[in-house]
């Protein structure tokens, strides 16, 4: 058991969030729960809506003012980040774990040039007194090691000079230059061209292998998903419906989530796509009482509406949160 | 209903602007009603009682009497009338006439028309606002609709450039694009399409404007440009009570505070309606 | 014999900036559209493709070429086009957030180009807007709502709706579906489909997304910094790619499935940046990035040759002389393309 524990990096157990809008409650995340592992890439799907940003948020503890933890932890190398003292708190987000931003034009400041702002990030993530050419030369190898050619140039450079793809690779040094050993991606490539997201993807995985990284990556991307991580976690509506080792959930799936969701993803081969779900995504004001998915099931059943469904296991590490997980193809 | 709910709990998330609320409400209200309610109403206006002149603040003139013998509390609530009047016709004026300037200025932006509607508007705006006025008013005759007219004419700058910035914003939607492709003229997209996006701003703007719009029209009558005696005015009966500083200091002090309460009153109220407009959902 | 109702032909357009940089957007592009099919325009950004569907709605005027409609040359008319033509060829934009006016409900968004287009009574235009509604699939209690309300995918619906309320005969559709997720995508297609084939409408149909235009497009047009680079049926498009830019397109795509993997191209690992098209490439514009770049493209531009019935390719790969040769090496099964060190 302690082996085990020593080899997971985060852990999200049974967490859930909501938040007060103007007086009322919108019950977001509804137990939410799973583990990435040292040099793991986990990852998180979902389509707009389903909480994988607040998740993320929740794991480096920066949720909005207006957020209510009802319950559940969030483990960072076993401790509950709801719980830490604002030092411990300040040197995981330093030091242990970091994100990467759909969008790097808003996550760099248009007005300091990349210098000014990586010499900063170092400067709180290394030891007190490092020298400032220390700070520099390691600032220059991590962009290197993501690929960016004339890395001095790159640093008197202006996020504005910058193409997109230049950007998110300057944000990825930024991020694992501190050493961070966990690094959250929030759909890095989507607001990038195909080809240039496919480099970064690619990036991402050879940084991960090379440097023994973790990664939590979420998107809403199957095709992305597939390509990048060896775990995944199918969420809808604030709950996790299945989760497994990709291709297990990818060619096996069981939850009827799942199974609506890849048949409404567009394939290269030509075979058409469905007709998509039809309902709507729940109110958060007034979420399902059963599983959040009933009112959409085409299997749905009496308990289904009035209690959720249990986490079952139904083959090793393939874990489906339905009663009829095993019957519905 | 649900809109109206939700609007009120932004709005009254800041207890100061309920504050500017209850000012507001309140001069409006003795603006129309005072009249009826004020202990000595025959005070307002011409009247005279040279036994009773200058008389301290007591219970029985709470703001006490002035050279005339007239009951300062009482002319007070009788100059909100025409006060209120000086403020809403020239916003009713100058907010229109702003828009139309702005919203054919930015909806060309970068065409001639831009460029001479907007120099104009520059022109004004260059202009001290205090002499434009000052200057206007003392060409004509010294009474409240002239001045109303001075005050508009250099008040419909701001609001000219308030809607040239929203509306060169709004150029590049695609809703105002597919209007043009499809074939619609000019003045449906300026009344249907941009209008409704700019109210939100042209309304929180002319709300605080309205104590702005007071002070200038009180500046006015203080230089002797409004309304004339006997009739009440704030900024007048602070001018006329200035030589009798600081002896019978209730002659221009409680005027004073009467336009304190009642720009405070707006500009609070204002600052409430752009809270709970500016974070109106899309 | 199916009618062609537009012909694109040598269609450029520029743009002086203000600095005094000329950005060529589109140059030299020749498209065809017949009725009832659809044709997909694929491109990264640079690539010009939301250009030319601003050119051909009327937003911009061309620099220079015909598009010539039902038989009417509408390249420099702009928005002095007539309104039956305005009428004829509708558009739908990519971001729904901005496609309506959120002031205004979705009733009187649908009855606007009633209103300039038909001279009806109001119960009319009210009866035809519900009627739009369900043409697209929404209930007609939706006549009353604000956007606010409305789901992206609905959004999207309602510019549809809007969009047909004219009769078009062609409709642009720009990116309808890349701000939207997966499973409303599906809905919002499916439903674009259905009504082509009820109302014979031609799409031109504008995405990054190749996966989607597998299954949307019966013929492909690839753009890559305002010029075009292939053409083809959408099958052969994508079984046989020709245009090195198409093979590492096709690489990059993340994909879903095993048996998609292997319909790939082998790793054509994408190298390089786009260039700006303020700055667009001597001879080639894809030489930068090119991995079977010879010396010829860095100074000639390549012209279109057709290479099978249907298939054009615009690459000196496939020039006259070099043809047989490349052609042998294309047609072998895919793995034997190993890509090339840079």
């Amino acid at each position: 058991m302690d082996n085990t524990q020593k080899d997971i990096i985060l852990e999200v157990r049974d967490l859930s969030v909501s938040f007060d809008v103007y007086g009322s409650v919108s019950h977001v995340l509804d137990g939410i729960s799973f583990k990435v592992k040292k040099r793991e890439r986990v990852g998180l799907v979902g389509e707009s809506g389903c909480g994988k940003t607040t998740t993320l948020k929740a794991v480096l503890n920066v949720l909005p003012k207006n957020a209510i933890v009802n319950r559940g932890e969030v483990l960072f190398e076993g401790l509950n980040v709801f719980k830490m003292s604002n030092a411990k708190l300040a040197t995981m987000r330093r030091t242990g774990a970091g994100m990467i931003f759909q969008d790097p034009s808003s996550a760099l400041n248009p007005v300091f040039n990349i210098e000014k702002q990586f010499i900063t990030a170092l400067k709180y993530a290394k030891p007190k007194n490092t020298p400032a050419q220390e700070l520099h030369e390691i600032a220059i190898d991590a962009l290197n090691s993501v690929m960016l050619p004339d890395q001095e140039r790159i640093m008197k450079s202006f996020p504005l000079q910058l193409s997109g793809g230049m950007k998110q690779r300057a944000c990825i040094a930024m991020t694992i230059a501190a050493g961070r050993q966990l690094i959250l991606a929030d759909e890095p490539g989507t607001s990038l061209d195909v080809t240039i997201q496919d480099q970064i993807l690619r990036l991402i995985n050879q940084l991960m292998l090379d440097k023994q990284l973790s990664v939590v990556m979420v998107s809403h991307s199957l095709g992305v998903i597939r390509e990048s991580t060896d775990y995944v976690n199918i969420m809808y509506a604030g709950t996790i419906v299945e989760s497994g080792k990709t291709d297990d959930v990818f060619h096996n799936s069981k939850h009827p989530y799942t199974l609506a969701l890849m048949s409404c993803v567009p394939k290269l081969t030509g075979k058409g796509i469905s007709k998509g779900i039809p309902g709507r995504m729940p109110d958060y004001m007034i979420p399902p009482q059963g599983c959040r998915f009933s009112p959409r099931c085409p299997y749905a059943q009496e308990i289904c509406h009035t209690q959720k469904p249990p986490h079952l296991e139904i083959s090793p590490g393939h874990w489906v949160s339905c009663y009829f997980a095993g019957e519905v193809t | 209903m649900e809109a109206l709910k939700r609007n009120w709990y932004k709005f009254s998330e800041s207890k100061i602007s309920v504050v500017g609320l209850v000012l507001a409400v309140t001069f409006i209200f003795l603006a129309f009603f005072g009249k009826y309610l004020v202990p000595y109403p025959e005070h307002i206006g011409s009247y005279v009682d040279f036994t009773k002149t200058s008389l301290a603040p007591s219970s029985k003139y709470l703001c006490g009497t002035d050279v005339m013998g007239r009951d300062i509390f009482s002319r007070i609530i009788g100059s909100f009338r025409n006060t209120l009047m000086m403020g809403v016709i020239v916003l009713l004026i100058s907010a229109p006439v702003g828009f139309i300037v702005g919203v054919i200025a930015g909806y060309h932006k970068g065409k001639p028309i831009d460029t001479i509607l907007m120099r104009i508007t520059d022109i004004f705006l260059s202009i001290p606002p205090l002499i434009l006025a000052l200057a206007i008013a003392s060409v004509l005759e010294p009474n409240l609709t002239n001045s109303m007219l001075a005050v508009t004419v250099m008040w419909w700058p701001w609001y000219a450039r308030l809607s040239y910035g929203v509306t060169s914003s709004l150029r590049t939607e695609n809703y105002i694009i597919y209007a043009e492709l499809a074939g619609a003229k000019l003045p449906h997209i300026i009344f249907k399409e941009i209008l409704p996006n700019c109210l939100s701003a042209i309304l929180t703007k002319m709300t605080l404007d309205m104590g702005y719009v007071i002070i200038m029209g009180a500046t006015l009558s203080f230089a002797g440009m409004g309304e004339q005696a006997p009739k009440p005015a704030l900024g007048s009966m602070i001018s006329s009570g200035v030589k009798y500083m600081p002896a019978q200091w209730w002659f221009t002090i409680f005027p004073a505070i009467a336009i304190m309460l009642i720009v405070l009153g707006f500009n609070l109220l204002g600052d409430g309606i752009s809270n709970m407009l500016g974070t109106e959902e899309i | 014999m199916v009618e062609k109702i537009l012909d694109i032909k040598n269609l450029k357009k520029y743009f002086l900036l203000t600095n005094g940089q000329l950005v060529k957007a589109v140059d030299g592009v020749d498209l065809e559209i017949f009725e009832g099919e659809t044709l997909g325009l694929v491109g990264e950004s640079g690539s010009g493709k939301s250009t030319i569907a601003y050119v051909l709605v009327g937003m911009y005027e061309a620099t220079d070429g015909d598009i010539i409609y039902k038989g009417d040359n509408i390249a420099k008319t702009g928005l002095r086009r007539t309104l039956k033509q305005k009428g004829e060829i509708q558009i739908i934009f990519q971001d729904p957030g901005s496609s309506l006016n959120s002031k205004r409900t979705v009733g009187k968004s649908l009855m606007l180009p009633l209103q300039i287009h038909h001279r009806i009574s109001k119960s009319d235009m009210e009866k035809r807007a519900r009627e739009l509604l369900e043409w697209v699939g929404l209930p007609a209690e939706f006549m009353d709502k604000y956007p606010r309300t409305l789901g992206g995918g609905e959004r999207q619906l309602v510019s549809g709706a809007r969009a047909l309320a004219t009769n078009p005969s062609l409709m642009i559709l720009d990116e309808p579906t890349s701000a939207l997720d997966v499973s409303v995508q599906a809905k919002v297609i499916s439903r674009l489909i259905d009504l082509q084939k009820e109302l014979n409408l031609a799409y031109l149909f504008i995405t990054h997304d190749l996966s989607l235009m597998r299954n949307v497009a019966n013929r492909v047009a690839i753009l890559y910094l305002g010029r075009l680079c292939e053409q083809a049926p959408t099958a052969e498009f994508f079984e046989k790619p020709l245009h090195p830019y198409t093979q590492m397109l096709l690489s990059s795509i993340p994909v879903a499935t095993a048996e998609e993997e292997e319909m790939k191209p082998v790793k054509i690992l994408s190298t390089g940046e786009i260039p700006s098209p303020v700055n667009v490439p001597l001879g080639c514009a894809f030489n930068t990035r090119c991995r079977d770049k010879m010396p010829i493209c860095m100074k000639e531009r390549p012209t279109m040759k057709e290479v099978s019935p249907g298939h054009f390719v615009c690459c000196h790969l496939f020039n006259d002389n070099t043809y047989t040769r490349i052609k042998a090496a294309a047609q072998a099964p895919a793995g034997e393309l190993q890509p090339k060190q840079q």
